[in-house]
C-alpha cells in the first residue's frame, strides 16, 4: 500500500514537472486577468446594489435620439482624426525611415516622448496660438474643426511611431530587389505600402479609439461628444455601474475597431533586425510626392514646436521654473517611480498574454476581446474598480498604498504593451528559438541568452509606452492616489484651474524631459543589448 | 543537471519574479510606521488648501495627508472615491469647496455627525441641523468682464443678461451647468424659480448661442484673452485673474432682487474614519476665524459667512445672497443635471 502511495506521488510529481511550463503559463495568464482585468470586473461592485432598474438597462446601453446624435458626431470626429493622423503619420514616418545613420536614426524615435504630454495641454497651446491670430483663423479656435485639428496633433507622435515601426519592419532585401526592376514611386505604391498596410490599419484603429474615448479636447473647443455623456451620467448619479453601461456603445465600437485593425497584423511581412537600412541609396520621389511629404514634415515640425515653444514662452523666469520644480519634487519622484513600476510590471505580465495573442487558435480568439475591452473603459471607472478589487482582496497591503496608482495604470495601459509585444513576437525568427531548445544547456541559459535578447525590443517598447502613458495619467490616479501623494499630472491640472500657466508650462516640460530621458535610457539599453547579442545580418 | 531542475519555461521565472517584486513592494509599504496623522480629501485647489494644511501640521504636530481633486475630473473624482471607499474609508475629513456633493455624501451614509463648537457662530442656513457638515468660507457666483473690451456702462449686472441681445451670444460664456458650482447654481435657480421657469431660462441661454465651455477657469481664461466679453464664474477664478493684473473686473450679479448664489465651503467628518479625533481637530481648525481670514487672504474665499461682506480682490461690499436653503438646492440638483444635459450636451 505504502509503495503504491509513493509510486503514485512520484508519478504525480513527475506529471507536475512535465506540465510545469504550461502551469506557469496559465498562472501568468491568471495574474494578468487579476491585475489588469480585475478592476474592470470589480466595477459593478460599487456598493450601490439595485441602483439600476431593469427597464433602464436598455436605454442606457442603446443610445437613441440626442445620445445617438452625440455618438454619430463622436464617430465622425474619431474617423476624421484617424484618417488625418494616419496620412500624416505615414508621410512623416516615410521621411524618418530614411534616417538610417546614428544619431539621426536614434533621434527619430524621440518624437514619441511627446506622447506623455496630455492632450489637454496640446489643446491649450494650440488654442492660445490660434486665438491670437486675426480673422478667420481666430474664429476657427473652436468647434468640430478645432477639435479635429488638436486631436490629430496630439495623436500624431503615436501615428508617426506606429508607422515608423511598420516601415522599420520591412525586409530591406525585398525593397532592394524591387528597386532593380521598378522606379521608387512604383516600389512605394506596389511593394512598400501594401506590405506596411497592416501596420497602417492598426495605427488608424488605435487613433480612432483614442479619439473616440477622449472628451477633454472636444469639450474645450465646445464640441459635445459621447464620451462626455458617460462622465455626465457618472457625475449626476455617482453610480459606476450606470456609467459603465452608458459607455457600452463606445466599448463595443472600440472592440470591433481594434479587432479589425489588428487582424491583418498577423499576416504582416517582417524582418528580424530593425537596424538594417532599406535606403542605402536615397529614393527619388516625383515632385508632387516630395511636396506632400515636405508639407507633412512641416506640420509634424509644428506639432513638436508649437507646444514646446508656447510652454517655454509661458515660463516667465528660470528661478520661477526651479521653484515650481522644487515645489513639485515629491510629485516628480512619485510619478517617476509609479511609471517605472507600471512599466516593469507590464513587461512581466504581458509575456504569456502576448504569446496567446500572437497565436491563431481559439485561445487567441478569446484573449483578443479580453485585452481590447480594457482599452475602452473610462479611466475613472478603472480607479473605482481598483478600489473595489483591492479593498476586498488586499485591504492592508495594497489598498490605499503607494502601489495603487501603478496598479491602476497597469490595468489601463498593460494591454497596449501586450499589443506591442505580440506584434514583436510575430516577427521573431522562430527557428532561433527551436535551435535554442535543442542546444541550450539549461532553460535558464536559453532564457537569458536567446529568448530575452530576442524579446527585448518588444519588451522595451512596451515598457516605454506604458511608462509614458502612466506619467501623464490623471483620472484613475486621482481616484486611487494614496493620501499625501500625488502625480505631476494632478498638480498640472490643479495649477490649470488656478491659471498659473508658468507653473503648468514648467511641469509639462519636466514631463516631456522625463519621458525623453526614459526613452534615451531604453534606447541605450537596446543598443547595448544588441551589441551583446548580435542578430542576423550583423557583425 | 540544471535543465532538469528548472523545468518551467521562461514564464515561470518571470511570474515568480513578478510575484516577489509586488509582494516585496507591498510589504515595504505595509510596514511603514504611521505617525499621528489625519487624512483629508479636498476639492479645494491645492494651491490654496496646501498652505492651510501645512500650517495645521506645524501648529498641532498632526501630519495632514491630503488628496486633492481637480476641475477636469468633473466632480467624478473624490466624491465617487469616498463612495467607493465607504466600507473601508481612508479619509477622516472631507473638505469640499462647495456643498452639494457633501449633502450627497450625507445621503449616502458616508459622513458622521460632529458639531464643532466654532459652528455655533455660523448662520444656521450654512450648517446641517443634524451636525453632519458645517459650512464656512464662502465663494459666490459672479460675472467676470474684460475691461478692455467693454466700457463700464456696458457691463452686465444680472444672469438674465446671458440672454440679452446687447451682447453677442458667442462672446458670452458659461461653464457646463451639469458639473461643479455651475450645476449647483442651476439647481439653485430650479429651487428658486421652479423647474419649469428654470428650464425655460436655460433653453433661452442655449438659443442665444452662449458659449458653453469646459469649466469656470476656462470662462475666466477666455475673458482674460478677450475671446469672451464676459462670463459667469466663481469669485476665486475671477479674483485670481485680477490679482495677476489681467484686464478683468468682477461684478456681483442681481444685487437688486434675486441675489447671487453664495457657495460655502463645507467640511465633514467621514463615518468610520481611521483617525476620528485628529479629524475633529482639523475640522475645528478649519472653522476658526483665523483660517476664515487666511482663506480670504489667499484668494480662495471672498465672503465670510459671518458678515456676508465681499472682500479680497476688489473694494469691500455687502453681498445679497439668494434666499434659498442649501438642502432645497441639493434636492433640485439631480433633476437639473438630467434636464440640462438634454439641453446642453447635444
Amino acid at each position: 500500500m505504502f509503495e503504491r502511495v509513493v509510486n503514485y506521488r512520484r508519478l504525480s510529481w513527475s506529471k507536475i514537472r512535465q506540465h510545469s511550463a504550461q502551469l506557469f503559463h496559465w498562472l501568468g495568464l491568471l495574474l494578468f486577468l487579476s491585475l489588469v482585468s480585475g478592476p474592470i470586473l470589480a466595477i459593478p461592485f460599487d456598493g450601490e446594489p439595485g441602483s439600476i432598474a431593469k427597464g433602464e438597462i436598455g436605454p442606457l446601453i442603446l443610445p437613441q435620439g440626442r445620445r445617438l446624435q452625440l455618438l454619430l458626431r463622436s464617430l465622425s470626429l474619431a474617423g476624421a482624426v484617424a484618417i488625418a493622423g494616419t496620412v500624416l503619420g505615414v508621410a512623416v514616418a516615410l521621411l524618418l525611415w530614411q534616417w538610417h545613420e546614428p544619431p539621426l536614426s536614434w533621434l527619430r524615435w524621440s518624437i514619441l516622448a511627446l506622447i506623455a504630454l496630455p492632450p489637454y495641454i496640446h489643446a491649450l497651446t494650440w488654442s492660445s496660438l490660434v486665438s491670437q491670430s486675426p480673422g478667420t483663423l481666430g474664429a476657427m479656435a473652436r468647434g468640430w474643426t478645432a477639435s479635429w485639428w488638436v486631436q490629430t496633433m496630439a495623436l500624431l507622435p503615436l501615428a508617426i511611431g506606429l508607422a515608423l515601426i511598420g516601415f522599420a519592419s520591412l525586409d530591406p532585401d525585398l525593397i532592394a530587389a524591387a528597386r532593380i526592376y521598378r522606379n521608387d514611386t512604383s516600389c512605394l505604391a506596389r511593394i512598400i505600402l501594401p506590405l506596411v498596410a497592416p501596420y497602417i490599419l492598426a495605427s488608424s484603429g488605435l487613433l480612432f479609439v483614442l479619439s473616440l474615448l477622449d472628451y477633454s479636447v472636444p469639450t474645450l473647443f465646445q464640441t459635445n461628444v459621447y464620451a462626455l455623456e458617460t462622465f455626465a451620467e457618472y457625475s449626476a448619479t455617482a453610480s459606476a455601474s450606470r456609467a459603465l453601461m452608458t459607455a457600452a456603445p463606445l466599448l463595443c465600437i472600440s472592440l470591433i475597431t481594434i479587432s479589425l485593425a489588428q487582424s491583418n497584423l498577423r499576416r504582416a511581412n517582417v524582418k528580424a533586425n530593425w537596424r538594417l537600412s532599406a535606403w542605402q541609396v536615397s529614393p527619388q520621389w516625383p515632385a508632387i510626392l516630395r511636396m506632400f511629404l515636405q508639407a507633412a514634415w512641416l506640420i509634424a515640425a509644428m506639432q513638436v514646436t508649437v507646444p514646446l515653444l508656447v510652454l517655454w514662452e509661458s515660463i516667465r523666469s528660470l528661478p520661477l521654473l526651479v521653484d515650481t520644480l522644487q515645489a513639485a519634487s515629491s510629485e516628480i519622484v512619485f510619478t517617476a517611480l509609479t511609471s517605472l513600476l507600471a512599466g516593469c510590471a507590464t513587461t512581466i505580465l504581458i509575456l504569456p498574454v502576448a504569446r496567446e495573442l500572437s497565436g491563431n487558435g481559439w485561445s487567441a480568439a478569446i484573449w483578443w476581446p479580453v485585452v481590447m475591452a480594457q482599452l475602452a473603459i473610462p479611466p475613472s471607472l478603472v480607479g473605482i474598480g481598483s478600489i473595489n478589487l483591492w479593498r476586498r482582496i488586499a485591504p492592508n497591503i495594497v489598498y490605499g498604498r503607494r502601489l495603487m496608482p501603478a496598479l491602476a495604470s497597469l490595468s489601463r495601459f498593460a494591454p497596449w504593451g501586450a499589443l506591442i509585444l505580440q506584434a514583436h513576437i510575430r516577427r521573431i525568427d522562430h527557428r532561433l528559438l527551436e535551435a535554442a531548445e535543442v542546444l541550450q544547456t539549461s532553460r535558464l541559459q536559453g532564457f537569458f541568452q536567446v529568448r530575452l535578447p530576442i524579446l527585448a525590443p518588444g519588451l522595451v517598447a512596451a515598457f516605454g509606452l506604458v511608462a509614458s502613458f502612466t506619467s501623464g495619467e490623471l483620472a484613475a490616479s486621482l481616484i486611487v492616489a494614496p493620501p499625501g501623494q500625488g502625480t505631476i499630472a494632478m498638480r498640472v491640472y490643479n495649477y490649470l484651474h488656478y491659471g498659473a500657466s508658468d507653473a503648468v508650462a514648467g511641469l509639462c516640460l519636466a514631463l516631456v524631459l522625463l519621458t525623453l530621458i526614459g526613452g534615451a535610457l531604453a534606447a541605450l539599453f537596446l543598443g547595448w543589448w544588441s551589441r551583446l547579442y548580435p542578430q542576423r545580418g550583423q557583425p | 543537471m540544471l535543465s532538469r531542475r528548472f523545468r518551467g519555461n521562461l514564464y515561470s521565472r518571470v511570474v515568480i519574479f513578478g510575484l516577489v517584486l509586488v509582494t516585496t513592494l507591498a510589504g515595504t509599504t505595509a510596514c511603514q510606521k504611521k505617525p499621528s496623522q489625519v487624512v483629508v480629501y479636498t476639492s479645494v485647489d491645492q494651491i490654496y488648501s496646501e498652505p492651510i494644511l501645512d500650517r495645521f501640521e506645524e501648529e498641532t504636530g498632526i501630519k495632514a495627508l491630503a488628496v486633492y481633486d481637480v476641475e477636469a475630473a468633473k466632480t467624478t473624482g473624490l466624491v465617487n472615491r469616498l463612495i467607493a471607499e465607504k466600507e473601508q474609508p481612508q479619509a477622516d475629513v472631507f473638505w469640499n469647496g462647495e456643498f452639494a456633493q457633501t449633502l450627497l455624501l450625507k445621503e449616502r451614509g458616508i459622513l458622521a455627525p460632529y458639531t464643532p463648537e466654532a459652528a455655533q457662530d455660523i448662520p444656521a442656513v450654512y450648517r446641517d441641523p443634524e451636525g453632519y457638515w458645517t459650512g464656512f468660507a464662502g465663494r459666490a457666483r459672479v460675472i467676470v468682464v474684460n475691461t478692455e473690451k467693454l466700457e463700464r456702462d456696458e457691463y452686465p449686472d444680472s444672469i438674465h443678461d446671458l440672454t440679452d441681445s446687447r451682447w453677442p451670444g458667442e462672446q458670452v460664456g458659461l461653464a457646463y451647468p451639469i458639473f461643479g458650482t455651475t450645476a449647483t447654481h442651476a439647481a439653485a435657480l430650479y429651487a428658486h424659480w421652479g423647474p419649469e421657469r428654470a428650464q425655460e431660462f436655460f433653453q433661452e441661454v442655449r438659443d442665444a448661442d452662449v458659449r458653453i465651455v469646459d469649466g469656470n477657469s476656462v470662462v475666466r481664461d477666455l475673458v482674460v484673452k478677450g475671446e469672451l466679453l464676459w462670463g459667469l464664474t466663481d469669485t476665486d477664478d475671477a479674483c485670481s485673474a485680477i490679482s495677476r493684473g489681467e484686464p478683468v473686473s468682477l461684478i456681483l450679479p442681481d444685487q437688486d432682487e434675486l441675489g447671487t448664489l453664495i457657495v460655502p465651503n463645507s467640511v465633514a467628518l467621514v463615518a468610520d474614519a481611521p483617525h476620528p479625533e485628529a479629524g475633529k481637530e482639523l475640522i475645528d481648525y478649519l472653522l476658526s476665524p483665523e483660517i476664515d481670514q487666511a482663506l480670504i487672504d489667499s484668494g480662495w474665499s471672498h465672503i465670510s459667512l459671518h458678515s456676508q461682506i465681499f472682500s479680497g480682490c476688489q473694494e469691500e461690499t455687502e453681498v445679497k445672497g439668494m434666499e434659498i436653503g442649501l438642502q432645497a438646492v441639493y434636492e433640485q440638483i439631480k433633476q437639473a443635471q438630467e434636464e440640462l444635459r438634454e439641453v446642453f450636451v447635444r
